[in-house]
């Protein structure tokens, strides 16, 4: 059995959405949602598609945790981050989402690029709510589902 | 009336099919031509992507060039001040 699949299924989530470029699974119980991302690269336009499928999920109520998977990423489109880091996450917030757990690819150079476009936005956006989140970067899903 | 001859009648037959199978065809290129253009598309923003992030790096290893030159003219000057502090 695929290992996420078993991580899946061991912690009761649900799988609430699949497409080309990414799956989102739930556990209300848990309060917690995840978004693996499934391919290499995703335009802009599909990203916040799939980060405003996400938002309606949250609205309902009652999750605090997010678990963003981009392990399979492989090149980093800095103004869907933007979106993603200054937008969602401070309207997400709103609902209660505070928490987010954050995989990123193995190689070196992307944790890098993540470093320099966080830096960069924090400075540009100097009322982003960094402080207000619980933000924490994970190894592997298991890793995030339990810290 | 006199009836066609069964000749024309299968011709005709033929002729339908051929240009249902026509349209059929044109609509299977017009879906995968689309179908391209959209990969196209997602290819394209893909490069631009990597553009800009060669870009950011870039100017990040500039930014860290320009940063060890003053640390080093720092380093460089600052054995000449504590000389001078002393004597």
């Amino acid at each position: 059995m695929n290992p996420i699949v078993n991580i899946i299924e061991t912690n009761n989530f649900q799988l609430v959405f699949e497409d080309r470029d990414a799956r989102v699974y739930t556990c209300k119980a848990k309060g917690m949602l995840i978004c693996e991302l499934l391919t290499e690269y995703i335009p802009i336009e599909i990203f916040k598609d799939v980060f405003h499928k996400i938002s309606d999920i949250i609205k309902g109520g009652g999750y605090s945790k997010f678990i963003f998977d981009k392990r399979t990423l492989k090149a980093f489109h800095q103004p869907s981050m933007e979106w993603y880091f200054l937008q969602w996450k401070n309207e997400m917030l709103v609902h209660g989402l505070q928490k987010h757990r954050k995989i990123l690819p193995a190689e070196k150079w992307f944790e890098k690029m993540v470093m320099i476009a966080k830096e960069q936005i924090m400075k540009n956006n100097p009322d982003n709510v960094i402080d207000k989140l619980d933000i924490k970067y994970c190894g592997s899903l298991e890793e995030a589902i339990e810290v | 009336m006199k009836t066609p001859p069964e000749s024309f009648l299968i011709f005709r037959e033929e002729l339908i099919k051929a240009r249902v199978e026509k349209e059929r065809l044109q609509k299977e290129y017009e879906s995968k031509l689309a179908e391209m253009n959209s990969e196209l598309g997602r290819l394209k923003e893909q490069i631009s992507s990597q553009q800009e992030l060669i870009k950011t790096t870039l100017e990040y290893a500039i930014r860290l060039e320009e940063n060890l030159d003053n640390f080093k003219t720092e380093v460089a000057n600052a054995p000449t001040l504590k000389k001078k502090s002393f004597h």
